[in-house]
């Protein structure tokens, strides 16, 4: 216990000092500065479209996971009721999440510029009921137009795309306006701040409240609880409805002939491959999750075509970029392939070489980036060769070592758990942040023409045989048994 | 232990270039058994959508597709309905037949008694009883009782002996 409590102490610390390295130079900014009103209110609504994205996640598995749904309606309770308590639920979940995360930010704020800064204590449950009444009623809607069938799908892709957003529209805005690259900047730059509403516009209320303006403040809580009390009268009784249509797709039964195609003769290892891509492609909620993080190849990507045929330093930016996407997408698929394996009895067990197996899904894996990441080579070779060969090499590796971590971690879970692969094992995360981290940084630097990036390769060959020692995989010749593909 | 985005076919299409069957005996074998099951209508619907007594039937084919010599199934029967249970039954009497050897673990007994060759009873994790029917009522003394009677007999008197 005291383990423990020493560690969330450490912990709380070091997310204390994160916040002062971020938030700490601008504790003293007050609301009749130019600029702070916007940038204040980009951030708000940063956090707020991630909260939006939290909710319609959180809702789409409350309509589509049947875990509890006979013993929910059969209960005396009016089925209106328990979904109002769904709702009501999703909404504080959001808000102490929130809370919870902000925390630093705020105390840090309120140490360095005063009390006023606490009333964001009260801000930021605001925005989280805000975000859930409008995350339902977006699910809600999609289901009434197109349907439960698609719903799933869609919402879980706008989710992601919702919570990536307001981030990269920001980012490439700034880079399109060939200004500073940076969101902050872009937000207070008079460009921006012409076309702004006056500071004493409505718009600007939950700035003002996050500033200390306790009216504001006041305003924005009770219109935020109305919000979400609008939203629990209007929503709960049909959500029941919703959810038992939900409940009807997965038994109806689609009638299709035998269709003519033969098995294809395929040796294991290229029907290993096609199976994890088929699987990934398949997926939905994977590919939604994917999708966040190949989103966040959008800046670059406006970069690389802002810079195509100019100067070729600026394209700099985007190599570190491209090489810790790769890094970052191919660790959660490596997870996919090797940790969320459906069947590893069956796998296991076939006359197949493991080192073969264990080929075919780092193919996999790799094809799947090469996939993702050509155009951007492609779009790289015409005006900068060395540059695309760099990239190429950075992704390469990037890739393969988020794949041998999770190999070397492998640990059989469920695919629907991929969210939480991150908490499933902090050693094989840390360790594949850092990889990528380092990867990027060789990457930057042999671009930049530097032999530094022998440096920071030599860091990322550390990281990767810290991470092989600590393993399971390497607990086993130390005499500890490790778990194998089978599953235990 | 099926994957619930590939449909039945694809499944054991997979399984079967997993132990390197050739494609076309692969697919006659895998008709041959998805006709047997009562799955061919269903062999290009994914089995996500499909009930627990229809994965169970696609996993049983994924067992026998490739023609293994020795089957072991945990359990194989538990949650299928009377004509889901009968077509299982069928398909491992037809194994057998052809010279394999099917191992199961039940605790259905009529089934036991009605398919087995030779049973072998388990209490407490270990094997305390083991032959053919007839063996198995020999040594509780009875040349007539059912096996569940010799097996609530058996069970009862390595309790009584612990």
């Amino acid at each position: 216990m005291r383990t423990v409590g020493l560690a969330l102490l450490a912990f709380a610390a070091f997310m204390h000092l994160l916040a002062y390295g971020i938030v700490g130079r601008f504790a003293g900014v007050h609301a009749a500065e130019a600029g702070t009103l916007v940038v204040i209110t980009g951030s708000l609504l940063l956090s707020w479209s991630l909260m939006v994205s939290q909710a319609m996640e959180s809702v789409t598995r409350t309509f589509y996971a049947r875990s509890d749904l006979d013993l929910i309606l059969s209960s005396p309770a009016a089925a209106a009721k328990v979904h109002a308590v769904r709702i009501a639920a999703i909404a504080l979940s959001i808000a102490l999440t929130g809370t919870f995360l902000a925390a630093p930010f705020i105390n840090v704020l309120a140490a360095l510029g005063g009390a006023r800064w606490l009333g964001l204590y009260g801000m930021v449950p605001a925005m989280g009921m805000a975000a859930t009444a409008a995350g339902i009623a977006a699910t809600v809607a999609l289901f009434r137009t197109i349907g439960p069938g698609r719903t799933r799908l869609v919402a879980q892709i706008i989710a992601a795309v919702i919570g990536a957003a307001f981030v990269i529209g920001l980012q490439v805005a700034a880079i399109a306006s060939g200004g500073p690259l940076s969101r902050m900047d872009f937000l207070a730059s008079d460009a921006f701040i012409t076309h702004a509403p006056e500071a004493s516009s409505i718009l600007f209320a939950p700035a003002r409240a996050a500033l200390g303006g306790l009216r504001d403040l006041i305003g924005v809580v009770l219109a935020s609880v109305a919000v979400l009390g609008i939203a629990i009268v209007v929503l709960a009784p049909g959500l029941g409805r919703c959810v038992l249509l939900t409940a009807g797709i997965s038994h109806r039964r689609v009638q299709r002939e035998v269709q003519g195609r033969g098995f294809r003769p395929r040796p294991p290892r290229r029907a290993l491959r096609r199976k994890e891509w088929k699987l990934l492609l398949r997926d939905p909620w994977l590919i939604s999750q994917s999708l966040m993080q190949i989103l966040y190849l959008l800046p670059p990507a406006i970069l690389l075509w802002r810079g195509f045929g100019d100067d070729t330093d600026a394209l700099l930016v985007v190599v570190p970029v491209l090489v810790m996407a790769a890094g970052q997408l191919a660790g959660g698929l490596a997870w996919i392939a090797v940790s969320g394996e459906d069947a590893p009895d069956l796998v296991g067990s076939a006359p197949v070489p493991r080192a073969q197996i264990i080929r075919a899904k780092r193919e996999a894996v790799l094809g799947a980036i090469a996939v993702v990441f050509m155009p951007f080579l492609l779009a790289l070779v015409p005006g900068a060769q060395r540059l695309a060969a760099v990239t190429a090499l950075g992704i390469v590796t990037a890739s393969a070592s988020a794949f041998a971590i999770q190999l070397w971690f492998c640990r059989p879970a469920r695919r629907n758990n991929f969210r939480r692969r991150q908490v499933s094992s902090r050693t094989a995360t840390f360790a594949e942040a850092f990889s990528s981290i380092m990867w990027a940084a060789s990457a930057a630097l042999a671009a930049a023409g530097t032999w530094l990036f022998l440096a920071t390769v030599a860091i990322a060959i550390a990281i990767l045989a810290g991470a092989r020692w600590l393993s399971p995989a390497h607990a086993t010749r130390r005499g500890i048994p490790a778990v194998q593909f089978a599953s235990p | 232990m099926i994957y619930d985005k590939l449909t039945p076919f694809e499944y054991l299409e997979f399984v079967a270039g997993l132990w390197g069957i050739e494609a076309i005996a692969a697919e006659r074998s895998a008709r041959h058994l998805l006709r047997w099951l009562g799955l061919l209508d269903q062999a290009h619907e994914r089995c996500e959508r499909f009930s627990k007594g229809m994965r169970q039937k696609v996993a049983l084919a994924g067992a026998l597709v490739h023609d293994p010599r020795v089957i072991i199934l945990d359990e194989p029967l538990t949650g299928l309905d009377a004509a889901s249970s009968r077509q299982v039954k069928n398909v491992l009497r037809e194994r057998v037949v052809a010279g394999g050897t099917v191992i199961l673990t039940t605790h259905i007994l009529e089934v036991a008694e009605r398919m087995a060759d030779r049973i072998g009873v388990i209490a407490a994790g270990r094997l305390i009883a083991e032959g053919t029917l007839d063996d198995l009522r020999r040594s509780i003394g009875r040349s007539s009782s059912t096996l569940e009677e010799t097996f609530l007999t058996l069970v009862a008197d390595r309790a009584t002996a612990a």
